[in-house]
């Protein structure tokens, strides 16, 4: 592989004349001629001043460091002028870096100078820019970031060679792409690359450019199809290829890149197994090398050569083979196997003392390259722990970041919740208040209503009370009427008629007639004082309460009732119609229990709070069923009912057949 | 012979005035100087110094005869005042004479009722008529009983008081009102002359009363 690496690496390089040796098909001569004359000979500054660059470039390329110094300068000179040309200056000097083994400084000066082209839309800039890109992509390859060279290759370098429309450009860009696909050794890669070739190959058949490398280019993509080819086992197409390639080279029998035919056709022979044919192409390919004093490509196919040797038991000519190498060779990791190689040589030829020595040699160097690998790799990890070390800083910063962004998302949202509450808050409580509000008139509505209603039935009641009232006198009245009638009228009646007798008589018997006259109208004054009293007590006018009740109460006193007054009353001055009311009600009482009670014994007892009068009427009768539901039919307890109702006061009776009879009477006084 | 007594009648009703002139013009001891259907006319009379005896009705239109008859001993109180009325209330009576008068007779007494109680009077003794001494000789109950009687009600209010009970316990107990129940207990407290709870519970037990 790494062989292959190589071998890849070196035909890059060379055809971008980046490398240490320009490949090259004919005498250079004519080029060099013609870009000389330009310098020399043309007025135009800035055509000599990139003439000087490419022959400056062209000098570095065949190692004529003099010639290509002197060319830069005079170049350097002239590209002052225009700014267009200091931009390209930048990248003819980059290879300055290279020199001084400054990779990273090469790389950026090559970016800066990519960009500075790009405000240039001339042909020129564009076949620069794509240039440097392809420069960058081995800068790239070397570090392995072969995935990130393809893509510039892809995405700048091809629509770059498009807008210059350069045919040969692009056809060299798909050779490279081919090439770094080929790199990995990969069967499908290398299919992929044999597309790339294949496109590569049309491009550079068909351009019509009268180009001094078109020819040059066609035989690196031949060659390395044929190479392709071969290691994809498709020995016709390689052989097609070769056949092509050497059509070609014929024309150019000066060129130096017979070796490289040679060398692909060696491959090609050793991968068919035929190594005495491959052979003979490696040793035609260093006589190619030797007439030009090419010793880096001897090696090379010294070395391919010597898998040929190994294979064909051919130990004494493998051995000759790889002492030459390690005579000439430069690379130590090269000399390396070559060591390893020289060991097992001499082993197979029998002289153990010598493979010992080189084995021994391998093993020295080994550990040497070993070392040298471990430090790297201590380097690597060093750099590789930093780069870690570094991105753990960054990922925690970005930890930070996150989590400080998130705090204030936090913040954020909570502050939003906060005020989203708020706002729920608000409006619910502007909701609640209406709602408030509304009951609130409602209520009022309402209670006026009800207020109203009952107002209402109030009326209605004190209106059914006062007629129960009025009633009540009407029949008081009628009882008035027939006592009078009844009692004082017979009387008046009777006197009369005595008066009457009196007048015709003869006086013998006035003094009986008068006398009887006399008890006549004696108990007819007393009826009417009777009746009187009945209807106003003249106590209850001119004493008051207390005193009309006590003489009621005492006029019923007797030797079989005796009648118990109590009154407890507060200073309020009771109105004289609600002691009217009072009087009467104690008064038909009292009536009842005389009348019906059968009873001994009475309590009268009166009280005054506030608002309140009680009354309690007690007796030991014989009592009444006070549950029954006629209680009121009678004249008497319909009136008391009637006047308790007018006072807005409460009736309370209790009573049980032979216990008596308790009546409770609560009445409002509250003017 | 002695002066006739001199008599002042004051009733509202003319014949009443009449009637008593009537009965009193036969007789040499007795002389009407004057009378009135007005009281406050009488305040007025110019010779009421020598006023012996005033027959006052108790009802005048003017002015209440209790309170008059109060007025003319405070002022003259030489002038024996005896009260008439067709009605005869206790109380009337007891009011009278406690505002000094000497008696009280009621209108539809016989002439020798009238005569005596005069008499009488002027010798300082209290006079009724006849009817009036039946209802003053009716025996109050409260003069001979030491304590009044609890209704039924303060003896069920009593009872539970006396298991601790509170007024509002006692409301909800008897479906009163609190106010009702307020009223009872200062009653009970009152009737038996106790100032409070404690007080009235002691004399219960002392008195047997639960």
């Amino acid at each position: 592989m790494k062989k292959y690496w190589f071998f890849v690496f070196i035909i890059f390089i060379s055809f971008r004349s980046i490398g240490q040796q320009v490949s090259f098909l004919n005498d250079n001569k004519i080029y060099l001629d013609s870009l000389e004359n330009v310098v020399k000979t043309n007025s135009s500054d800035s055509l000599r001043c990139l003439n000087s660059y490419k022959l400056s470039r062209f000098f570095l390329g065949t190692k004529k460091v003099k010639e290509s110094k002197a060319y830069l300068d005079t170049a350097n000179t002239l590209s002052r002028k225009s700014q267009f040309l200091t931009a390209v200056s930048q990248y003819y000097n980059a290879h300055r870096f290279l020199e001084n083994n400054d990779i990273v400084g090469y790389e950026k000066a090559l970016r800066s100078t990519y960009n500075a082209l790009k405000k240039y839309n001339n042909r020129f800039a564009f076949r620069l820019r794509v240039v440097i890109i392809e420069e960058i992509c081995i800068q790239l390859e070397q570090r392995n970031n072969e995935k990130e060279s393809m893509q510039l290759l892809l995405k700048e370098a091809i629509p770059l060679a498009e807008k210059a429309d350069a045919k040969e450009i692009m056809s060299d860009i798909y050779l490279g792409l081919a090439m770094t696909l080929m790199n990995r050794d990969l069967k499908i890669e290398r299919q992929k690359a044999r597309n790339y070739l294949k496109i590569a190959q049309d491009l550079i058949e068909k351009t019509t450019e009268n180009s001094t490398t078109r020819e040059r280019t066609k035989l690196t993509i031949y060659l390395t199809n044929a190479e392709n080819e071969t290691k994809l086992k498709q020995f016709n197409n390689a052989k097609v290829m070769l056949d092509k390639a050497f059509a070609l080279l014929s024309k150019y029998p000066k060129s130096n890149m017979f070796n490289m035919y040679y060398f692909a056709e060696g491959v090609y022979y050793t991968d068919l197994n035929q190594h005495e044919k491959a052979l003979l192409s490696y040793e035609k390919g260093i006589k190619s090398c030797l007439l030009l004093n090419d010793q880096f490509r001897i090696n090379d196919l010294k070395n391919a050569q010597n898998d040929s040797y190994f294979a064909l038991k051919k130990y004494k000519e493998s051995k000759e083979n790889l002492e030459y190498r390690i005579k000439h060779e430069n690379f130590t990791l090269n000399r390396n196997q070559e060591y390893r190689k020289l060991a097992r040589v001499y082993a197979l030829l029998g002289d153990r003392k010598k493979a010992c020595l080189f084995y021994e040699k391998h093993i020295v160097l080994n550990d040497s390259l070993n070392n040298s690998n471990f430090e790297n790799e201590i380097v690597t990890l060093d750099a590789k722990f930093n780069k870690v070390e570094n991105e753990k800083k960054i990922s925690q910063l970005l930890a930070q970041k996150e989590k400080s962004e998130l705090v204030a998302k936090n913040d954020k949202l909570k502050l939003l919740l906060l005020g989203l509450t708020a706002i729920i808050l608000l409006i619910s409580t502007v909701f609640f208040w209406k709602y408030y509000q509304n009951q609130k008139k409602l209520n009022t509505q309402k209670e006026l209503n009800f207020k109203q209603e009952l107002q209402t039935l109030e009326s209605k009641q004190e209106l059914a009370v006062s007629n129960a009232l009025l009633e009540g006198e009407e029949v008081e009245r009628k009882r008035l009427a027939r006592d009078l009638h009844d009692g004082l009228g017979s009387m008046l009646s009777g006197i009369k008629l005595y008066m009457s007798k009196l007048s015709i008589d003869t006086v013998q018997n006035s003094p009986v007639i008068i006398e009887n006259v006399n008890n006549q109208l004696d108990n007819s004054i007393k009826e009417l004082r009777h009746i009187a009293q009945n209807m106003m007590p003249e106590s209850l006018l001119k004493l008051g309460l207390e005193a009309s009740l006590k003489d009621l109460c005492l006029k019923f006193n007797s030797n079989n009732l005796a009648v118990e007054f109590q009154y407890y009353p507060e200073s309020n001055q009771i109105l004289e119609s609600k002691q009217i009311i009072i009087y009467r009600i104690v008064q038909e009482l009292i009536h009842n229990v005389v009348k019906h009670a059968k009873a001994s014994q009475i309590l009268v007892s009166c009280s005054q709070s506030d608002s309140m009068f009680l009354i309690t009427v007690e007796d030991n009768g014989v009592g009444f069923d006070s549950k029954k539901s006629n209680l009121f039919d009678g004249m008497g307890l319909k009136n008391i009912k009637n006047r308790v109702e007018f006072m807005k006061g409460k009736l309370d009776i209790d009573s049980q057949s032979q216990k008596g009879s308790v009546f409770n009477i609560e009445l409002n006084i509250a003017n | 012979m002695n002066k006739p007594i001199k008599i002042v009648i004051v009733d509202d009703h003319p014949i009443v005035i009449e009637g008593i002139t009537m009965l009193f013009s036969n007789s040499n001891d007795f002389e009407i100087v004057a009378s009135f259907t007005k009281g406050l006319d009488f305040l007025k009379y110019s010779l009421i110094n020598q006023v012996d005896i005033i027959l006052l009705d108790v009802f005048l239109p003017d002015v209440n005869g209790i309170d008059l008859c109060k007025t003319i001993k405070q002022e003259y109180p030489k002038i024996v005042v005896l009260g008439m009325s067709s009605q005869s209330e206790r109380s009337l009576v007891i009011q009278f004479i406690q505002n000094g008068a000497s008696g009280y007779l009621l209108k539809n007494a016989s002439l020798q009722e009238f005569y005596d109680c005069v008499k009488k009077a002027m010798a300082g003794e209290i006079v009724f008529s006849n009817e009036v001494k039946i209802i003053i000789g009716q025996p109050e109950t409260s003069d001979f009983k030491k304590l009044p009687t609890l209704t039924t009600r303060e003896k069920e209010i009593l009872t539970l008081l006396s298991k601790g009970k509170t007024t509002q316990d006692i409301a909800d107990e008897l479906f009163l009102s609190f106010l009702t129940i307020q009223t009872h207990r200062r009653n009970i407290l009152n009737k038996l002359g106790v100032k409070n709870v404690a007080e009235l519970i002691n004399l219960a037990i002392k008195e047997r009363l639960l």
